[in-house]
């Protein structure tokens, strides 16, 4: 099992899995505005600092996932992640030269867009959205910092670390 | 082995690939011409879901476990006197149940039915959408499940199935915007359709006529019309009517008996009376009560007119 020398693959296999439980969890109605999007962080997370192991289909995967466990029309997630995700893939160096709190910023502005996409689909679809879609990204403001330190340990070094 | 100067295509042309892949994935099961895919998926999220069932099962396991002698002792005793207080009650339900089959076969008219089966199953996940009331089950297709059958816990009907895999199976809640029963009010026999607000707690009763006789605390059962509910059970009490001027229908909000939140729901097979929908197709959800020449007083005009008459 080569895949598991990595000292990547575990954490992101296990990051990916636990974000995908996260989204599902089931909360009080109240709270439901006040979730994380956990999936969209994690996947910017990898995208950013292991462009090179994070593939766009791994994204797109995570994608349909997300529309099956959501009950979505299949395709709707899949697509603007992958389109978010492009944009980190793209400026990742840029990224990950800046600051960590205006790296938050860029992220949340970015997770923001993808909730606007989203959200747009929805409409198409007949749903109402409402001014509380600026909530989560705004949680992520706080949270990426904290997710940043604690798994950029794992990016360092990305093959073959002895064990 | 990667080739040196291999041509790879770009980032942008993989994305933009992907994204016309998904927005084709989309359109395809918009038509619902992607059930492999669907039903593939759902099994590679099977692991998810039961993550999530897992800590409750835990802390039940925990809970009975950590129960003491006493407590088991005077649940049980309770219990038992629940059981036959139940039992008392159902042997009269017998007793009427064959007392009315005979009523009915004297006026020839259709028998009732009720249900054969009764399965226990326990919710798994409820929807990350706060615009989307569903639940995910953990029986499905292997169990019997199938479309549109209704779902109920002690208290009242909850919804209805909308979706099933061969192990689990996706639920509309009576409080999603899309769900709509057809109910009939418990005192006065007039028929409506409860429809969800999208709110928790909340169902709305559509096209009541101004004048309807319907009171605050009326109780709404299932009309058993459209062939999805079963007849006979409680769906929710009138809570608040606002009768407008000017407007034809008065605005009448019904809060649901069923606990929507809880976490244990039961699941029905009507009587083989009853033609159970086909599986294969999606069920409306909007579906209207038959305007059916059998019923008499039953009909909103005939109520609504007398209702007129003693006004004036």
């Amino acid at each position: 099992m080569s895949y598991l020398k990595n000292n990547y693959f575990l954490p992101m296999t296990f990051s990916l899995f636990a974000s995908l439980v996260l989204l599902i969890i089931p909360s009080p109605s109240w709270a439901i505005w006040f979730k994380p999007t956990w999936v969209e962080m994690i996947v910017f997370f990898w995208a950013l600092y292991l462009p090179q192991h994070f593939n766009l289909i791994t994204a797109w995967i995570v994608g349909l996932i997300v529309d099956v466990l959501t009950n979505a029309p299949l395709g709707e997630h899949a697509a603007t992640l992958i389109f978010t995700t492009y944009f980190v893939k793209t400026f990742h160096q840029q990224l990950r030269m800046f600051p960590l709190w205006q790296q938050s910023c860029a992220i949340s502005v970015l997770l923001l867009v993808h909730q606007l996409i989203l959200f747009w689909m929805q409409q198409i679809l007949g749903q109402k959205p409402t001014w509380l879609i600026w909530v989560p990204p705004l949680l992520n403001l706080f949270l990426w910092p904290l997710l940043v330190t604690y798994f950029k340990k794992y990016t360092k070094s990305t093959s073959h670390a002895h064990f | 082995m990667r080739l040196l100067f291999a041509r790879e295509p770009s980032l942008g042309a993989r994305v933009l690939f992907f994204i016309l892949l998904s927005i084709a994935t989309m359109i395809l099961d918009y038509r619902q011409q992607l059930e492999w895919l669907h039903s593939l998926l759902s099994t590679l999220t099977l692991p998810i879901e039961y993550t999530i069932a897992w800590p409750t099962k835990l802390v039940n396991n925990v809970n009975s476990a950590l129960t003491s002698h006493h407590s088991l002792l005077t649940e049980n005793s309770r219990l038992r006197a629940e059981h036959l207080l139940l039992h008392a009650q159902l042997q009269r339900l017998s007793l009427l149940e064959e007392e009315n089959a005979q009523l009915r076969a004297l006026l020839r008219s259709a028998p009732q039915t009720h249900s054969s089966k009764i399965l226990v199953a326990q919710q798994l996940s409820a929807s990350a959408d706060p615009f989307v009331h569903e639940v995910m089950l953990d029986v499905g297709k292997n169990q019997g499940v199938f479309i549109g059958q209704a779902i109920l816990d002690s208290q009242g009907v909850m919804g209805q199935i909308t979706h099933v895999t061969p192990l689990t199976s996706r639920a509309l809640l009576i409080t999603d915007t899309r769900s709509a029963v057809p109910v009939q009010n418990a005192r006065t026999g007039q028929r409506s359709i409860l429809v969800g607000s999208g709110l928790s707690d909340t169902l709305q009763l559509k096209h009541t006529p101004e004048t309807a006789d319907i009171k605050v605390g009326d109780k709404l059962i299932c009309s058993g019309l459209g062939g999805y509910f079963p007849a006979a059970y409680p769906v929710g009490s009138v809570q608040k009517i606002t009768r407008q001027k000017g407007e034809s229908f008065a605005t009448i909000i019904v809060t649901p008996f069923a606990r929507l939140d809880h976490h244990q729901v039961l699941l029905i097979w009507p009587n083989q009376a009853v033609t159970p929908p086909q599986t294969e197709s999606k069920p409306e959800h909007k579906e209207l009560p038959k305007k059916s020449p059998t019923t008499h007083s039953a009909h909103p005009m005939n109520g609504d007119k007398t209702h007129v008459l003693l006004k004036k």
